[in-house]
């Protein structure tokens, strides 16, 4: 069994963001990377897939120079190969673009299994894998924790709403959206880090996007932080009633 | 290419209240471009969440019934959504941002070579508009 990993190269959760001078993306030449959270997951999972049931596990990254690290950490934690699609303006490129240039990538390699974060931890779209599974024929599920195989493919569990579960068989290939926390990440081993140096990476090259996007980044801003203090007044029924209203109402907690 | 088309969620044999205030998004946005705001819902003997929809202050109510569309497949609603927006050119299809329409509505923009824009809060006027 051929399964791909696409991983996604993301500003390390602590870092202190700050918006870059054009208003329109935030500064990155101050920021430390990392593997996007539900993408380590992904790997966890196709990496348990091979121990199962044998095969062959590709770490997929689209990114810049930089993003060949994240690439190096997935095959010291035992991915085969790597494919680096190496692009720079990945932030001018809407999610259209970038599934196509996955899909490029991927199609010649007839992957039976296509796993992905569930989302970015950046950008936070959730929509990469969905519309990589469309530009590809294949069939696809999201939110997924778990993958086993069966004799007429796959049988995934589905996260639905209010704490749902779903168990849905599939055929292959196909692609998965994997939820964080549904395994165990490992981490690579001093022997592994050394044993992935000699490992394979094939470098994607892409040309300038030209295609003009369907979707533009006009502005990019923190939310406003604002304390307000409001006083309630009334018998202690009238209060209750009030709080009630808003807190259904103006803040839709209850 | 006119009109609002809200595509609404059903949750455990009724709508769920994400779909009520995407309708109300949607009649927002109908009126402040002028236009009309319809509804479109999926599934399999869905009369009573179909009428529920007819006091909804609508154009039109869309209902689309298959026995195969009675448990949600990311296949079966992109290929039935398709025609249902071919064939009635919305100028705005508008969705509950709920993890079912997650895994199928990017895949349905794809199809008209849109991108879904998600997570959204609010709508203002824009260039485009």
């Amino acid at each position: 069994m051929k399964i791909i990993v696409a991983i996604k190269q993301v500003p390390e959760r602590d870092a202190a963001l700050t918006i870059g001078p054009d208003g329109k993306w935030i500064n990155e030449s101050d920021l430390t990377y990392t593997t996007n959270e539900p993408d380590a997951y992904a790997l966890e999972e196709a990496l348990q897939l091979k121990e199962k049931n044998g095969g062959e596990v590709i770490a997929l990254c689209a990114g810049p120079e930089r993003a060949a690290s994240t690439l190096h950490e997935a095959l010291a934690k035992g991915a085969d190969r790597a494919i680096h699609i190496l692009a720079d303006d990945l932030v001018q490129r809407d999610t259209l673009a970038l599934a196509q240039l996955i899909a490029d990538a991927i199609r010649p390699e007839f992957p039976d299994l296509i796993l992905i974060g569930i989302q970015s931890d950046d950008l936070g779209l959730g929509q990469t894998g969905v519309v990589l599974a469309e530009r590809l024929g294949i069939p696809h599920a999201t939110i997924i924790t778990r993958g086993e195989m069966t004799p007429i493919g796959l049988r995934v569990k589905r996260e639905l709403e209010d704490g749902w579960f779903q168990n849905v068989d599939m055929p292959l290939p196909a692609l998965l959206a994997i939820h964080s926390g549904g395994n165990k990440l490992r981490y690579a081993t001093l022997m592994s880090i050394k044993k992935a140096k000699s490992k394979e990476t094939r470098t994607v090259e892409t040309a300038t996007s030209t295609v003009r996007a369907n979707l533009t980044l006009e502005r990019v801003y923190l939310p406003k932080k604002q304390k307000r203090t409001e006083m309630l007044k009334g018998t202690p029924a009238e209060i209750a009633a009030q709080l009630v209203e808003k807190l259904k109402f103006e803040l839709r907690v209850l | 290419m006119t009109g609002v088309l809200v595509a609404v969620d059903q949750w455990l044999a009724g709508l769920s209240r994400i779909s009520l205030e995407t309708l109300a998004a949607g009649q927002q946005l109908a009126k402040a471009r002028g236009v009309e705001c319809s509804a479109v819902v999926l599934g399999e003997g869905i009369t009573t969440l179909a009428n529920g929809l007819s006091g909804k202050n609508l154009a039109k109510v869309f209902v689309v019934e298959h026995p195969l569309l009675k448990n949600y497949t990311a296949d079966g609603y992109v290929h039935v959504l398709e025609q249902v927006v071919r064939q009635t050119a919305p100028a705005y299809v508008l969705f509950p941002h709920t993890y079912q329409v997650r895994d199928f509505a990017p895949a349905l923009a794809a199809r008209f070579e849109q991108v879904l824009v998600s997570d959204v809060i609010a709508i203002q006027d824009g260039p485009f508009l």
